[in-house]
């Protein structure tokens, strides 16, 4: 399992990204970081409904309630065009710390230590 | 499949979970939708659709709080932290929570007023009961050794007759002190006149000050008693004769100033010397003083050697062991050594009393007492009778209390829906409490001056304003104030935050506040209180009535009372003076006597010789007239004749019907004879002139004693004056000019003798004044309680009543349903209350020797007393509930 601290600073770039590929809601959201994780990240209600309501009041995405044909609502949330942007700086910062590992976890990392 | 689960009501289940919550609806129903879709994977899964909905509710739910929590966070623009999660104390909101009940006060305003008068009333009582106890129980503490000093009573017996004097003989303090170990020091001091005259006038040239307040005293007395000498020497000041120690009062009075050292006056026609003024003391004492004289001044006779008579009072103080125990053990022992003889020559014995100094002011008053002494009965039923006032007070209270939280369920009910929680409803009914007592405590103050002349003059304390509204006064009744309340809402309150909303909302008039048990022990407690207080009134006011207006055997009316100076100025011209006053028309006769009636005798062990010539000793009270008292004072000669009165310095006593009964005498008195030895101790005959009827001497509640009537016109001390009635007014200041023309210098100090007698019963009188008081309070607090109550149970059955009319109950029948239970308590409370109050009249009527004959006629005034108050209460409310319209009761719902 993740740590928590983990799993909060992960939750804004995750939810960017898949919603990068269209718009989606929050059970969806839950199961495909599920999934994606290997069931590392298990995400709770009370994580993800406020971080969407956060992310939703800085303009990050938006939403929108659709009915469905068995009568149901359901809240989908899609990227705006801040959230794009936002999307791919998370995703630049992500790519550096993940380059770094890698690095630090090879063969030869030369490291220069006092 | 049906398996009985309905997922709607499930549903609804949750979302009012998390409504509780704190949840938002929108919140809600986007979390709904995910519960949803987690249950219909689940059900792909093959569970059940109950067990679906179960296990995808339990994520959201298991941590509901925090969901709630996690939402507040990211919408919320006050701050992180959810109001669940903010630490609040319940005081922080008090301002808003008095705001709020200050409306609920205001709403409900005759009940506020029932509650802060309730409230106020019986507690200005109490505060100025308390100053009263206080000061009544705290004589004498402020000496420096009190706790180690005794004062030495004596208790007679002779002829199986015991009396108790509050004096000793004069050797008994020097040899106590010399023989008895555990004795650190006695001193004796005596009244300046006679034994316990203690009044004397001081002469500085012509100037003359009169104070009751003048002792004769050993020589260690100021430093016994730790008197603050301002100049002279505590030791030695009273070493010499003739030298006096005056309060700086006095001496200001005297000479203008306190430095009055070495100055000289004169008392008695003595000369003395001032040789120290002492600080003024506190007049909390048992023993106030204003001036000392040396003991040394006047002749020691008896001093070493006369151990019966001869009365001085005696106080001693023990060593730091203070074992008053181990001395009294020792007493045994010194009787026997010093005292035995003398008693077994008389035929009688002495027990001595260790008085502890600060109880002497309430203990009971012995014979020769200084100066009247408190009452501990009065102090002790006043405390007994607050106690009750205040159960009263706390009752009524708690039933007023109880009322208006009837009338509050629906709000409360409300309130505890809307998620108010039990802290925050009882901090919110403690507000009420709170400025309930606040108002109560103000108005207390307020009652508290305007009762203070009356308090004063019940009391006898000079209680000034400024020490009223002293600050421990002022917190003594806000704190007390707060304390009855918090205490009497305690079960008000828990009452009312038991309600289930649901009852309160829905079915108001069937929800039963409280047990009717407990209600009902209230009113009963509070009838009998009533009760008890109305008979013991009726009775005092009997008892007093009675010993007032008591038959003395003279006639006490426009008897006119004339106190003579001791002086041998006044003395010389006295007898001219009566003489002037025999002449004036309106004077129909005049006497004189060593004693006033409304005072006490001395009393001695005289010999006689019966008609049979045996010699008899016998005690008497002893009484020195001149020749016409018989016949001015008005006593009946019921055997032999009055006094000769052409016979100059007759040797003829008279004897009263109880002496001569008691003695057998009756019919044949005229044959005795009185034996006495003259000043050259030869044996004198005196002749039994007659027997006259028995009359009082003092107070008329106490059994007539034996008595004997002397010539001797040496000791006239009051100038008994009988006036014609219609004349009093001229008379008395007619008189005063011819006093002043034969005693210049002296002052004119008279008394009627009936308003003299009557003041012997302040003590009785303001006892009973105290009681009315008290027992007005205690029924107009009752009163109030019943109104609360009643318009509880009305309100309780507003709905019955108002079928019970339409179906063709009378108005009668209505007030009749409603009383029944308060009439069938009162008489359960006159079971009780009857016995309590038949005791304790019985008791208190026991400390009268002559007293009324008890009957029912008081408890049946207060019985019907009682109801007649309660039943009007009853009534007027009662009415009201009978008379309002039906469909007002009926409508609501």
């Amino acid at each position: 399992m993740a740590t928590k601290a983990l799993v909060a600073a992960s939750s804004k770039p995750l939810v960017l990204s898949i919603l990068k590929h269209g718009r989606s809601y929050g059970y969806q959201i839950i199961k495909n970081v599920e999934q994606l994780s290997g069931g590392e990240l298990a995400w709770t209600d009370a994580m993800l409904y406020p971080v969407l309501h956060r992310m939703e009041r800085d303009g990050l995405i938006q939403s929108e309630w659709v009915k469905l044909d068995n009568g149901r609502k359901r809240k989908y949330y899609q990227l705006t065009e801040a959230g794009g942007l936002a999307g791919q700086a998370e995703k630049r910062q992500w790519q550096k710390v993940n380059e770094a590992l890698n690095v630090l976890w090879g063969s030869n990392p030369h490291l220069e230590l006092g | 499949m049906d398996t009985g689960f309905d997922l709607e009501r499930a549903l609804q289940g949750w979302r009012r979970t998390l409504v509780q919550q704190g949840l938002e609806p929108g919140h809600i129903e986007e979390i709904e939708g995910n519960v949803l879709d987690r249950m219909e994977d689940y059900m792909k899964d093959g569970l059940s659709q109950e067990e679906a909905f179960n296990r995808s509710c339990a994520k959201s739910l298991h941590n509901a709080e925090e969901l709630a929590s996690e939402f507040f966070k990211a919408t919320s623009k006050y701050g992180k932290t959810p109001p669940w999660k903010r630490k609040i104390p319940a005081f922080s909101s008090l301002p808003f929570q008095v705001k709020i009940a200050w409306r609920h006060l205001i709403k409900r305003k005759y009940l506020t007023l029932m509650h802060v008068t309730g409230l106020s009333v019986s507690l200005s009582l109490l505060l100025l009961a308390w100053i009263y106890f206080d000061h009544e129980t705290s004589f004498d503490e402020h000496f420096k050794n009190a706790g180690r000093i005794y004062r030495l009573s004596v208790e007679y017996t002779i002829d199986g007759e015991t009396d108790t004097y509050s004096n000793v003989p004069k050797p008994v303090a020097p040899f106590m002190k010399e023989t008895l170990p555990g004795i650190e020091d006695a001193v004796r001091i005596k009244g300046v006149g006679r034994l316990e005259t203690h009044t004397a006038a001081f002469w500085v040239g012509d100037k003359r000050i009169t104070s009751n307040k003048v002792f004769a005293a050993d020589p260690g007395f100021l430093a016994f008693f730790n008197y603050d000498l301002l100049s002279g020497n505590a030791d030695q000041a009273l070493l010499r004769p003739n030298t006096l120690v005056v309060s700086e009062a006095l001496a200001i009075k005297l000479f203008g100033t306190s430095l009055a050292l070495g100055k000289e006056v004169k008392i008695l026609g003595r000369e003395f010397e001032i040789t120290g003024v002492f600080a003024d003391t506190d007049d909390n004492t048992h023993l106030p003083v204003d001036a000392l004289v040396s003991w040394n001044t006047y002749p020691n006779e008896g001093e070493l050697d006369q151990w019966f008579g001869g009365h001085v009072y005696t106080y001693l103080l023990l060593d730091e062991e203070n074992d008053v125990e181990a001395v009294k053990r020792k007493v045994p022992g010194f009787y026997d050594q010093y005292m035995k003889k003398t008693f077994d020559r008389i035929g009688g014995e002495a027990h001595f009393i260790f008085q502890p100094l600060t109880g002497i002011y309430l203990d009971p008053e012995y014979l020769w007492e200084p100066y009247p002494h408190g009452s501990q009965t009065t102090v002790y039923v006043l405390l007994v009778v607050v106690i009750l006032l205040m159960l009263v007070t706390c009752i009524n209270y708690i039933n007023l209390a109880t009322a208006r939280s009837t009338e509050r369920v629906k709000e409360i009910g409300i309130r505890k829906t809307l998620g108010s929680s039990r802290r925050h409803l009882s901090f919110q009914l403690f507000a009420e409490t709170l400025l309930i007592a606040f108002f109560a405590g103000v108005i207390t103050l307020l009652l508290a001056v305007i009762l203070l002349p009356y308090f004063n003059q019940l009391s006898g304390i000079n209680l000034g304003i400024y020490a009223l509204l002293s600050l421990p006064n002022i917190s003594f009744v806000f704190v007390l104030s707060i304390f009855v309340g918090s205490i009497s809402s305690i079960y008000p309150t828990y009452q009312i935050l038991s309600f289930k909303p649901i009852h309160a909302l829905v079915r108001r008039s069937q929800h039963k506040t409280g047990k009717p048990v407990l209600r009902n022990t209230l009113i009963v407690v509070q009838y009998t209180v009533s009760l008890v207080l109305i008979t013991a009134v009726l009775v005092v006011f009997q008892q007093t009535d009675f010993v007032k207006n008591k038959d003395v055997g003279y006639v006490k009316d426009n008897l006119l009372v004339i106190k003579i100076p001791k002086d041998d100025q006044v003395t010389r011209k006295l007898e001219s003076f009566k003489q002037v006053l025999s002449t004036k028309p309106y004077v129909l006769g005049v006497t004189s006597a060593d004693y006033s009636l409304s005072d006490a005798t001395d009393q001695w062990i005289p010999s006689f010789e019966d008609p049979k010539g045996t010699i008899v000793e016998t005690k008497m009270d002893l009484v020195k007239v001149d020749k016409d008292f018989v016949g001015t004072i008005g006593l009946q000669v019921v055997e032999g004749n009055d006094f000769n009165k052409k016979v100059v310095n007759e040797k003829a006593i008279l004897l009263n019907e109880t002496a001569a009964r008691e003695n057998g005498w009756l019919g044949q008195a005229t044959q005795v004879k009185f034996l006495y030895e003259d000043e050259n101790e030869n044996p004198v005959k005196y002749r039994v002139a007659g027997v006259v009827n028995d009359f009082n001497i003092g107070v008329s509640y106490n059994h007539v004693r034996p008595l004997m009537i002397v010539l001797d016109n040496n000791s006239s001390n009051h100038v008994y004056l009988g006036l014609a009635a219609q004349e009093i007014h001229r008379s008395t200041r007619d008189l005063e000019n011819t006093w002043k023309q034969h005693f210049p210098g002296y002052e004119f100090d008279y008394e009627f003798l009936d308003q003299e007698l009557a003041s012997l019963y302040h003590r009785e009188e303001n006892f009973l004044k105290l009681l009315t008081l008290f027992s007005v309070v205690t029924i107009f607090i009752t009163c109030l309680g019943i109104i609360g109550l009643v318009s509880y149970v009305s309100l309780m059955r507003k709905k019955e009543i108002a079928i019970r009319k339409l179906v063709g109950s009378s108005f009668l029948g209505i007030v009749v349903l409603l009383t029944k239970n308060f009439i069938k308590l009162q008489v359960l409370a006159a079971c009780i209350g009857l016995p309590i109050s038949y005791y304790l009249v019985q008791k208190w009527l026991g400390y009268f020797e002559i007293r009324i004959d008890l009957n029912g006629g008081p408890f049946a005034i207060a019985l019907c007393l009682c109801m007649f108050f309660s039943l009007l209460t009853m009534m007027l409310h009662t009415t009201r509930a009978a008379l309002e319209r039906p469909v007002t009761a009926l409508r609501s719902e």
